[in-house]
């Protein structure tokens, strides 16, 4: 049996686990970094780059350089969430024929899922590379909060990517189960898990190895690129105070802007202050602006406290639904990067009245969670389950625009559950089923998951059919609706149809497509880059500021020697 | 239809099962049935899980248990027991047979449509007062949480037919089962 590998599709980073025999091992990519930034870019000669290549040349091409499209996946154009996004991000999302946001980047559109795929595609390659053989299948994971489209999304770019996605797991069951806690102990953990992108709290309840999910909350919009966010918003302002520029109407200033938070708040987890640097940001005609400021860790906790507290909300609805108090939980674990500033530690330690388990890497443990199924799926391991739960209530539109609940949330999964209904008129010859899943009482507040008809009911007294609907999600917390007219008889089971993603037809054209130029367009994109490097360091132009936090060591020391004249803008870096 | 399988039977356990049995029994469902452990079959896993997954979270829950424990014990009744009546009691006979007529809509939508399944039973008793329609009655008010209204209707059955020892038992059962809520709502405030 080929390997199954484990992927942690991340919103920002990305990162690929294996079992080697009793090992977790977690695979570098091809510049043997533990993780490869979730970032694709189009390069002017029409190459493709994926991972810290994209990364490294963002500034520099935002316009063609798409990151944190996790946030889009399954998700609709008209979504307020997209909305409010449209104004910070540089590249361009567009409504598809559908409904659901598109990118459209190099003169032409791209579903999420298919830029997704591209990412895929590159930790599909790296890890071939670094396992010496071909990788066919894998599991891969997604927030807990993430709901039916989206993981729907998520499936199809591993189609579209040619990998056989066997089995989605929740990122913070993954986290659970990478946790290393001795499952044969009855132990209940929170699993708190801030990352990029996306919020996700769960409580498991360990015993005889099983791990069983008891709740999950979160926010799908939720993580690190807020708190970039506010950090970009502060040094904006401050910006406008001083020179009176608004910096927000210039992409590449933003970019940088982007960069330059990130890497601030990043240092700030262990310094007190750090000094930011952007020369030529801005230009006038009275000559050229710099960005010059000193954050303090005092004033960045004060501008990112509310995003910091408003964790707190989904943690206690967690608490409440798996019928627990903080003092009946053993152990608190922090996953994702965001966990790694000492605010987000001390709310976290506030609400669970808990110092938090510090025996995982934030960065892994949802990648080694999900080799670790893989391995389980392999059949390689056999005395350890993972029992999750669906995150939102799921039932049908009834008379009056009812919602009529079928599955509540938080019931363990894989779970089928049916419910019988009923014709309100008389010779009433078919029933509309329009499924939807919320915690809300009227259907039209809660989110649409897709409608279809059951036709041919003989005719009879209202109230007398019998129409059993039956609610199947599988392990993957996948959803599939049918219908069968119980009074007639006659068998006659349909399958939903979503209301939103690729349709089949569109998975396999886009499939033939990226299989057959990623290859030549990355390598094209690879090559490119590789001589525009070469060019730079030999005319030492830009500066270490155009350097992403995440670029080899060995680059960041040769440019920082060769560029002394920079050192007027270095920053307090380390 | 097929005679479903109840919780206790899904997870091969008797209804006295203690709290550790019923966690064990569902640990070895899931290790035997888990579509991870089968993949050779996903379908027939899934099916099983799915029902395993059912009976535990009832099975596992003591008050829920509870309450599926009496709902075994006060299964709807499906007909009526025949009444005679004489030459001179036409009148009653005829409102008997539309009353009898009601209770089988009763029946008939107790698993469609609980409220429409009420309607027929209140207009049933209505028509013509039987011990049996104040017990259906008093089962549906209880699968609705109605439980105040429940406890009426089973009294109101004892009082109608004393000697029916199902009805008195169902009464005791129900009445401590009613605590037993009431003190969990209590509790858990």
């Amino acid at each position: 049996m080929s390997k199954i590998i484990g992927i942690d599709l991340g919103t920002t980073n990305s990162c690929m686990g294996i079992m080697e025999g009793e090992r977790l091992l977690v695979i570098p990519n091809d510049e043997n970094f533990r993780t490869t930034p979730s970032v694709v870019a189009f390069t002017k000669e029409g190459g493709l780059l994926v991972g810290n290549q994209a990364k490294r040349q963002q500034v520099m091409n935002p316009e063609n350089t798409v990151f944190s499209i996790k946030r889009f996946m399954g998700r609709k154009f008209s979504d307020k969430i997209v909305s409010g996004d449209i104004k910070s991000i540089p590249y361009k999302l567009v409504p598809a024929s559908n409904g659901d946001v598109w990118v459209e980047v190099a003169g032409r559109t791209y579903s999420p899922p298919e830029l997704s795929a591209m990412v895929l595609m590159k930790l599909k390659k790296d890890a071939e590379a670094y396992l010496r053989e071909p990788v066919e299948k894998a599991v891969v994971t997604v927030p807990a909060y993430f709901n039916d489209s989206q993981r729907q999304a998520t499936k199809d770019s591993g189609k579209i990517a040619g990998l056989d996605i066997v089995r989605i797991i929740n990122e913070p069951t993954a986290a659970a189960l990478a946790s290393g806690f001795d499952s044969k102990v009855r132990t209940r953990i929170v699993i708190y898990d801030l990352g990029g992108g996306t919020f996700d709290t769960s409580i498991l309840e360990l015993g005889q190895g099983i791990f069983k999910v008891l709740s999950t909350c979160g926010d799908t919009h939720l993580g690190g690129d807020d708190f970039d966010q506010a950090v970009i918003d502060y040094l904006v302002a401050e910006f406008y105070k001083a020179e009176g520029i608004d910096l927000r109407n210039d992409r590449v200033a933003l970019q940088r802007l982007k960069d330059g938070a990130e890497k601030a708040k990043i240092n700030l987890s262990t310094l007190d202050s750090v000094e930011i640097t952007l020369p030529f940001i801005a230009v006038t005609k009275d000559g050229p602006k710099h960005l010059k400021t000193v954050l303090t860790k005092t004033k960045l906790e004060e501008i990112t406290k509310d995003i910091a507290e408003s964790t707190a909300g989904p943690c206690q609805t967690a608490l409440a639904d798996a019928g627990l108090r903080a003092s009946d939980i053993d152990e608190v674990v922090l996953v994702g990067g965001q966990t790694k500033m000492p605010l987000v530690r001390s709310v976290v330690k506030r609400i669970f009245k808990k110092e938090p388990y510090a025996g995982i890497n934030p960065d892994e443990a949802v990648a080694s969670g999900a080799a670790k199924q893989a391995s389980v799926l392999k059949g390689d391991i056999r005395d350890i389950l993972l029992l999750d739960v669906t995150a939102f209530s799921l039932g049908i539109k009834t008379e009056g625009g009812i919602f009529s609940k079928i599955i509540e949330k938080n019931s363990s999964i894989p779970t089928r559950k049916s419910e019988t209904y009923t014709t309100t008129k008389d010779d009433q010859s078919f029933v509309r089923i329009e499924v939807f899943q919320g915690e809300k009482p009227m259907a039209a507040d809660n989110k649409p998951i897709g409608t279809f008809d059951l036709v041919g009911i003989p005719p009879a007294q209202k109230g007398t059919p019998k129409i059993q609907v039956l609610f199947d999600i599988d392990a993957n917390g996948i959803i599939k609706v049918s219908a069968k007219d119980l009074s007639s008889g006659k068998e006659q089971a349909i399958k939903i149809t979503p209301e939103s993603g690729l349709s089949n037809s569109d998975v396999d054209s886009k499939t033939k497509e990226l299989g057959n130029d990623f290859a030549s367009r990355l390598s094209k994109g690879e090559k490119l880059q590789a001589e525009q490097n070469y060019k730079e360091t030999e005319q030492a132009p830009g500066g270490e500021e155009n350097l992403p936090a995440s670029a080899p060591a060995p680059d960041r020391e040769k440019q920082g020697q060769k560029k002394s004249i920079f050192d007027l803008f270095k920053k307090k870096d380390n | 239809m097929a005679q479903e399988l109840n919780f206790y039977e899904i997870l091969e356990l008797y209804p006295a099962a203690t709290q550790e049995e019923i966690d064990n029994a569902f640990r070895l469902m899931l290790y035997k049935y888990h579509p991870d452990h089968n993949p050779e079959r996903p379908d027939w896993a899934h099916e099983k899980t799915s029902r395993a997954v059912e009976a535990y979270k009832v099975l596992s829950h003591p008050l829920r248990r509870k309450i599926y424990n009496f709902m075994i014990f006060a299964v709807l009744k499906k007909n009526p027991a025949e009444r005679k009546f004489n030459v001179f009691q036409g009148g009653e006979k005829k409102k008997y047979e539309q009353a009898r007529r009601l209770f089988e809509e009763g029946v008939n939508n107790y698993d469609v449509n609980k409220g429409a399944a009420m309607g027929k039973f209140q207009q049933s008793y209505g028509t013509y007062k039987m011990s049996e329609t104040m017990y259906n009655l008093g089962v549906l008010y209880t699968a609705t949480n109605k439980l105040e209204e429940a406890l009426r209707a089973f009294m109101e059955a004892v009082k109608l037919d004393p000697d029916a020892v199902h009805y008195s038992r169902t009464l005791e059962k129900f009445r401590e089962l009613k605590i037993e809520i009431e003190r969990a709502k209590k509790s858990s405030v």
